[in-house]
């Protein structure tokens, strides 16, 4: 057992925050402490919407999708964080 | 007062540098008018723990984090206890003096409070707690070896502790701006981050209240303290309040219960369920933390409420709707509105009229 450190970048998805997050952190281990830390809007918002240019997101993120940003820690099994497995952007803090 | 009380759930997270709460439990009077204008405040070490000081109001609800996210998102209920016997965890990286220190101020507990304290173990390896800040500027940290905190902690359970009181030994750098930064009033306290993860695994392996106080070296005196940092340095230790806090914590009851909730609940009257939960209050800028998420996704009042932090984790940004509050003794008023009753809408002008649909 051992504690890892994350932080993430995920695309905001519809439905309840708590399980989006949730969710994404269990890939790296179990959820044991963890905060949305920030909210980036996509830049150029309305611009991306209008011309369907989806410049300065993150790679398959949704045009018009906001990103939150989350740090947290998980107790996981195994070596410590090599790859992040898709769908979430992350980075071992 | 005729109402009956409101259960609410105040969370001013630890380590963002919050003006009210970012200290040595500087939001304590906060939760003191909260808990007169609720009638029942549920809340974590971070907002009670004032080192040498502390307060004591049996309608204030002492949860660690980790169960007060799990109270929150439905999972715990809580159960009021007379008295908890506290062991007591020391780390083995402590030093002979400093380790000294905090048993005496155990055995002051003891005399002068009557608190129930006891075991004390050792860890069997030091822990190596390691200091960490995130992108965000909030305080975050590692800890080398949580294996020897839990067969500690077991070890205390076993031995008949109901609740267990942590102490760590911390890295120190007295010569640090960032420290100099914190005990003058600004900047965000560079322990919490590590502190809550301890407190967090342990109360998560072993289902019991758990809290934590750092062990440092005594800092030489400064004329430039600000008033909010001055309870840790009072004394030697950062124990008392934990003792204390912990004396009283609630039991963490896994929840739904396996038999029908309803049929626990009148068999236990005195259990406090997530359902009954009338309100969270949260710091305007710092509500995307598991508790104040849970609670709002169950439809329960956010009561935002300007409080400056490292953070801009806003209800415009999350999506959420909230009750603002430019103060906390604002919150206190909304907090006394929800409990008798009255649309806090009313209390706002203008007051749109309804329109037919």
């Amino acid at each position: 057992m051992r504690l890892q450190p994350l932080e993430l970048r995920l695309p905001r998805g519809s439905g309840s925050l708590c399980a989006q997050v949730e969710q994404a952190l269990a890939a790296y281990g179990r959820p044991l402490r963890w905060a949305i830390t920030g909210v980036e809007s996509p830049p150029g918002h309305s611009d991306a919407v209008a011309t369907g240019t989806p410049t300065g997101t993150p790679t398959g993120t949704p045009i018009g999708v906001a990103t939150l940003l989350i740090e947290a820690v998980v107790i996981a099994d195994g070596p410590a964080l090599s790859a992040a497995p898709s769908g979430a952007a992350a980075r071992s803090a | 007062m005729t109402a009956s009380p409101l259960p609410t759930v105040l969370v001013v997270p630890t380590g963002i540098g919050c003006a009210i709460g970012g200290y040595a439990g500087d939001a304590l009077p906060a939760a003191r008018l909260l808990a007169a204008a609720s009638g029942c405040l549920i809340t974590h070490p971070n907002v009670m723990n004032g080192a040498a000081l502390y307060w004591r109001d049996p309608r204030i609800h002492y949860v660690e984090g980790w169960g007060l996210d799990r109270f929150a998102a439905g999972a715990l209920a809580l159960r009021p206890v007379r008295c908890q016997r506290v062991g007591l965890l020391l780390d083995a990286g402590i030093e002979e003096e400093l380790r000294l220190r905090h048993l005496q101020v155990a055995d002051g507990c003891r005399a002068t409070l009557g608190l129930e304290i006891g075991p004390v173990l050792s860890t069997d390896e030091p822990l190596e707690v390691a200091l960490e800040l995130g992108r965000s500027g909030a305080s975050w940290g590692r800890l080398g070896r949580p294996d020897a905190l839990l067969r500690a902690g077991e070890r205390l359970r076993e031995a008949g502790a109901t609740a267990i009181a942590v102490v760590a030994r911390f890295p120190e750098d007295p010569e640090s701006e960032a420290l100099a930064a914190y005990r003058g009033g600004s900047g965000v306290d560079a322990l919490a981050g590590a502190e809550a993860v301890i407190s967090h695994l342990l109360c998560d392996h072993l289902g019991i209240p758990c809290a934590h106080a750092p062990a440092l070296s005594p800092l030489p005196l400064t004329p430039a303290l600000d008033p909010r940092a001055a309870g840790e340095e009072l004394g030697t230790t950062f124990l008392p309040c934990v003792l204390v806090g912990l004396s009283r914590a609630p039991d963490l009851v896994p929840w739904p219960a396996p038999v029908a909730p309803m049929a626990a609940a009148s068999a236990d009257p005195v259990l406090l369920r997530p359902e009954a939960i009338g309100a969270v209050v949260a710091p305007a800028g710092a509500l995307g933390g598991a508790a104040v998420l849970a609670c709002a996704e169950r439809g329960v009042p956010v009561i935002a409420v300007a409080n400056p932090c490292v953070l801009q984790v806003t209800a415009e940004a999350l999506g959420l709707k909230v009750l603002p509050a430019a103060s906390y003794a604002e919150a206190a008023g909304l907090l006394l509105a929800l409990r008798e009753g009255i649309a806090p809408a009313a209390l706002q002008r203008p007051l749109a009229a309804l329109a037919a649909r």
